[in-house]
């Protein structure tokens, strides 16, 4: 063994990191080597250097006692504006296919007696193609994006999180990444058929949701269209060079806060449920939310979507939250793969999952 | 104050706010220290702190105690966030917090140790995050290998080589700022 080599061991060496036949190697060696001797002095020394350095200087070190305090504030007030009802608007992924499936055997009905002309292509039939349309996209990409309210801008340009997803629809797997960018957070998921390998903070079940709710079909069905109280046509607009049509609707405030506290029973135990709905109330009665559409103008597929969440009159301001979901990369080959070595072990930091 | 070890662990876990205070009170310290040392400066050790706890709480039903250590969990989130915090300074310069010397010494020599430790800490604060990640975990907490392996979500062997990296590039760092070996 050169000595060189040596010098890699010895800190694991002095911390008995060693395996039994790494340490002969060692010992062998340093009974011949007077350089390597005196490496792992020096390596030694700074080691214990280094140990009571660090001791002596957080020695006494304490935080404010303001901490708690802040820490109490912010656990109270729940996650930030946007933390707390990002993917509120969106319905249990449950219905997603239920609802697809109903409009396009309600829209084939219409077509086939000509109660709906191709020729006048009203935002609502362009909606409804975009959900038809869904049904030929086999794999896509996308990048979504969130921002809250930044005071020092006067802006909705904090961005809160960032989250990636590649979706191989037809082979039943996907990749889900999302970081954190306010609090610092990071998670990541693998799904291949029923398993889900997770890594960072986050749980099976809450990621699996979150992924889900911002997929094209949970953005455009049936229900989520319906709370649309009014759809303004846009100026068309380019998205990756693809025209697109661009609509704006806002979101009926009554129908959403029924819909969620319906859905919000099933999830929350009795003993949050009254503080979140209270909680519902209060926000969404003082908010006014609107949505965004960029559908293809060719293929009707969808390519973006925006959420925009501001006070009643259209303001934005401390309570203002900002959603952005790009959709890009259709149908071309994207290849998911467990996190797994080559003997088939788990790479370190996942763990897997079944779900149901 | 409710104590941690009067409370059961899901306590916390399920929303008592007053069981995650009795928690944050008996491992404020050590998150502190950890992202003291790490970071090297008082205001970003409480931020880290700060967001180390609210982190805790919101992913508190994320932690299951039968996989593991509740100090690793924390040592892991703390880790992020000083790695997190270091991303987002990105290019910008980082001052080093300057010797902070008691204005009275008993001896002198407690003087000159104290100034031999405060030099080797400045220099341990030019190496990179990822080096004094695995340095404080080793030396000030005394983590094995294959915990801090677990801590920092890094193979064994990458654990060992980057202890022995930093180990290394302390010492050349030291020499390099002060002509001398420490120890």
């Amino acid at each position: 063994m050169k000595c060189e080599d040596i010098h890699k061991l010895l800190s694991a060496y002095l911390d008995d990191e060693v395996n039994p036949a790494e340490r002969k190697l060692i010992e062998d060696h340093l009974l011949t080597c007077e350089k390597c001797r005196e490496e792992l002095r020096l390596i030694a020394s700074t080691r214990e250097e280094l140990r009571q350095a660090l001791s002596t200087k957080a020695d006494g070190v304490e935080p404010s006692i303001q901490v708690w305090s802040s820490i109490r504030q912010r656990i109270e007030s729940k996650n930030s504006f946007w933390e707390q009802f990002s993917g509120i608007l969106k319905k249990p992924v449950w219905l997603t296919a239920t609802s697809v499936i109903l409009v396009l055997i309600v829209i084939g009905a219409l077509w086939r007696t000509g109660i709906l002309p191709d020729s006048v292509l009203t935002p609502e039939k362009v909606l409804a193609k975009a959900q038809t349309a869904l049904t030929s996209v086999q794999s896509y990409r996308t990048i979504d994006k969130a921002y809250d309210y930044d005071p020092s801008t006067k802006d909705m340009s904090l961005q809160v999180y960032q989250a990636e997803t590649e979706t191989d629809v037809t082979g039943g797997r996907f990749h889900f990444k999302k970081e954190g960018l306010s609090i610092g957070y990071f998670h990541e998921q693998i799904g291949i058929g029923k398993q889900v390998y997770t890594r960072g903070e986050a749980s099976v079940t809450s990621t699996v949701e979150e992924r889900q709710e911002s997929t094209p079909s949970a953005i455009l069905t049936q229900k989520q269209l319906d709370m649309l109280v009014k759809i303004e046509v846009l100026p068309d607009e380019n998205i990756d060079g693809v025209a697109c049509f661009h609509y704006r609707g806002t979101v009926d405030t009554e129908k959403f806060i029924q819909q969620q506290k319906a859905r919000w029973k099933n999830i929350f135990q009795e003993t949050l449920l009254q503080e979140f709905i209270d909680n519902v109330d209060k926000t969404w009665r003082s908010s006014k939310v609107t949505q965004e559409f960029w559908i293809g103008k060719d293929d009707y597929v969808i390519r973006q979507w925006k959420e925009l969440i501001t006070d009643v009159t259209g303001e934005v301001g401390d309570s203002a939250g900002m959603e952005i979901v790009k959709y890009y990369d259709f149908n071309v080959p994207i290849v998911i793969e467990a996190p797994l070595d080559e003997s088939g072990a788990l790479l370190p930091e996942w763990s897997v999952a079944t779900v149901e | 104050m409710v104590l941690v070890k009067d409370l059961t662990s899901n306590e916390w876990q399920s929303g008592n706010a007053t069981a995650f205070e009795a928690l944050f009170q008996q491992y404020k310290n050590l998150v502190f220290k950890n992202a003291y040392l790490i970071t090297g400066s008082r205001e970003e050790a409480e931020d880290i702190l700060q967001e180390v706890f609210v982190s805790v709480w919101r992913s508190r039903q994320t932690f299951n105690p039968d996989k593991g250590k509740l100090t690793t969990w924390l040592h892991r989130i703390t880790v992020n966030k000083c790695m997190e915090k270091q991303r987002k300074k990105k290019l910008i310069f980082v001052s080093l917090e300057k010797v902070d010397l008691p204005q009275t010494q008993s001896s002198e020599e407690v003087l000159v140790n104290k100034q031999e430790y405060e030099r080797l800490i400045e220099a341990m604060n030019s190496l990179n995050t990822k080096h004094r990640v695995v340095l404080v975990l080793r030396y000030f907490n005394s983590l094995s290998y294959e915990e801090i392996a677990q801590t920092v979500g890094a193979p064994l062997g990458t654990v060992k080589s980057r202890i022995n990296q930093a180990l290394r590039l302390l010492r050349g760092q030291f020499n390099t700022q002060y002509g001398e070996v420490p120890g």
